[in-house]
């Protein structure tokens, strides 16, 4: 810098000596003050920067969300953080998703019936949930509803019927069925190796033979939110969040007021605006909804949801659902299941199973729109008058009302 | 040159006091310039970004939800979404601009038909402290910030 400055004083020198007219001297002038204030006065020319904080993985997007104050005092701790997260969505990527060929649960899918298939451990533990939540749900979260999901048009299909004879036929779909028996898929370790061994079950169609595939993206999805939660913690991050897909979020405190609540609203799914509202830190949630990925024929409704025992799109007026509390993996895979179950099953199964998380589902009866909700009343705020209230809480259980 | 000239020239001090003054307001204006731009800069990580043309918003993004949101009915947009990013192609009546839309937190024009395609060499928007601008077409892209208001929407 000091020799480009001697050369531009000696041009200076120069055009004086020949008196040339100068508006050389003052670029040349104006040219050292620049090149001063742009290479000398940051440390040693680096320059401390925080990394984007959104991230794209598994087909959908990713948010770490932290608080101005944090990221400008502890630049090189949260850079740390958000490349930690980001190397683990590229490994969960790596293990869980169903369109990257190099993936373990691709090559799970991609292996004939009765195949035993290496898995790593991040693939080996979601299956190893999957299967404890499958169980838990009596069989209403079964990821291997695989074909059907695609059949109608959903899980990156390109494209979905627009009439009723497009819709899959009851012969394909009884197919499908004998397909998503995901009880028998076997785990187990072998010197340090993780294994899944698929069903022996196949189907023709066509002449061509099928074999099980599954779907962990849901379930993935949250299970990256809740190694995420872990790395906020490692990080000792107070405040903030992440938010996976929009449909799981870990929530750490809100800094913004002195409760550190963030105000966690439930979307309409049949309009807009906002159905309800409740007070969360320092927690996981996720919701499933019909009103994401849908279609509509003749006035019926096709959703990405699939009732996992008639393999087709749920009819069961259950329109969403939100848990809040517990592992985000989990709660991904209750809130489909909740779904799935309908009305009177679901209160059954919240009562009996989720007594420790909160849980709250939009429901259409076909006269109204109605909520049903373990939160207390007091801890939520009704937000929509098109809704109804329908239960009430005793003892920590649903009693659902006339 | 005459030699009455010459000598007259070689006379004369190479700058008058008033050059002097001249130059240095403007030596100090470019200072204070070159201060506020780099020391203003906001270089935080892009939230969102919202495209203008013809000073009407047309096309939002938030890099937070990774959704999009078309602004007005009456823009003509082709929007495709290319899995970790969205082709957008806005059309006016002087010509088209296709924009890449980077999920990871970029932005770019790829693409127009506008003489100099100035727009197509700007630096590509990766923080919240450069905007790109087509002016013959009236295309405007500038990044707007996120702000947590503790309010989350599921």
């Amino acid at each position: 810098m000091f020799l480009f400055a001697f050369i531009l004083i000696k041009i200076y020198n120069i055009a004086m000596n020949k008196k040339i007219k100068s508006a050389c001297a003052v670029v040349s002038v104006i040219a050292a003050l620049s090149a001063a204030l742009s290479t000398g006065c940051k440390p040693d020319g680096v320059e401390i920067k925080l990394r984007s904080p959104y991230f794209f993985s598994m087909g959908t997007d990713a948010f770490c969300n932290l608080p101005k104050d944090v990221t400008e005092s502890r630049v090189e701790d949260c850079n740390d953080l958000l490349n930690e997260i980001e190397g683990l969505l590229l490994e969960l990527d790596y293990s869980l998703n169903t369109t990257n060929s190099n993936s373990y649960v691709y090559k799970f899918n991609a292996a004939g019936a009765g195949s035993i298939v290496e898995l790593d451990k991040a693939a080996y533990e979601v299956f190893a949930l999957a299967k404890s939540m499958y169980e838990l749900t009596d069989g209403y979260y079964n990821p291997s509803v695989y074909y059907s999901v695609q059949a109608y048009g959903f899980g990156g299909a390109p494209s979905h019927p627009t009439t009723a004879d497009e819709l899959p036929s009851d012969e394909i779909i009884e197919k499908y069925k004998a397909l998503s028996c995901f009880g028998e898929v076997r785990l187990f370790e072998e010197e340090g190796k993780y294994y899944a061994a698929k069903p022996e079950v196949s189907v023709q169609i066509d002449g061509v033979e099928y074999a099980m595939k599954v779907d962990m993206g849901g379930i993935g999805k949250g299970y990256a939110v809740d190694l995420v939660n872990e790395l906020l913690e490692e990080y000792d991050m107070e405040y903030g969040y992440f938010v996976f897909g929009g449909s799981s979020i870990a929530f750490k405190k809100f800094k913004g007021n002195d409760a550190g609540d963030y105000t966690l609203g439930l979307s309409n799914p049949r309009g807009s605006g906002n159905v309800l509202s409740t007070s969360v830190q320092n927690l996981c949630t996720s919701t499933s909804g019909d009103n994401v990925q849908y279609y509509m024929i003749d006035d019926v409704r096709y959703s990405h949801v699939m009732d996992p025992f008639t393999c087709k799109p749920i009819q069961t007026g259950v329109m969403s659902a939100l848990i809040v509390g517990g592992s985000a993996a989990e709660n991904d895979a209750l809130s489909t299941s909740i779904m799935a179950m309908g009305k009177e099953r679901a209160v059954e199964f919240i009562n009996e199973k989720l007594s420790e998380r909160k849980v709250v589902f939009l429901y259409d009866s076909g006269e109204g729109y109605q909520i049903v909700t373990n939160l207390a009343e007091g801890n939520y705020k009704l937000l929509s008058e098109d809704y109804t209230v329908i239960s009430e809480v005793k003892d920590g259980k649903i009693v659902l009302g006339n | 040159m005459s030699l009455k000239k010459v000598r007259q020239t070689k006379a004369d001090k190479g700058f008058k006091i008033w050059d002097l003054i001249v130059y240095g307001a403007i030596i100090a204006l470019a200072v204070v310039l070159f201060i506020i731009v780099f020391t203003t800069r906001d270089t935080s990580p892009l939230s969102g970004i919202r495209i203008y043309s013809k000073g009407a918003a047309v096309f939002e993004y938030s890099f937070e939800s990774g959704k999009y949101q078309k602004l007005s009915e009456a823009a003509d947009l082709e929007i495709s979404d290319e899995g970790d990013k969205l082709i957008i192609k806005i059309s006016c009546s002087e010509g088209y601009n296709v924009v890449e839309l980077g999920k990871s937190g970029y932005v770019k024009v790829t693409d127009a038909d506008c003489a100099n395609k100035d727009c197509v060499h700007m630096h590509d928007i990766v923080d919240n402290s450069s905007a790109i601008y087509c002016t013959p077409h009236g295309l405007r892209i500038v990044p707007y910030e996120f702000e947590d208001d503790g309010i989350i929407i599921m």
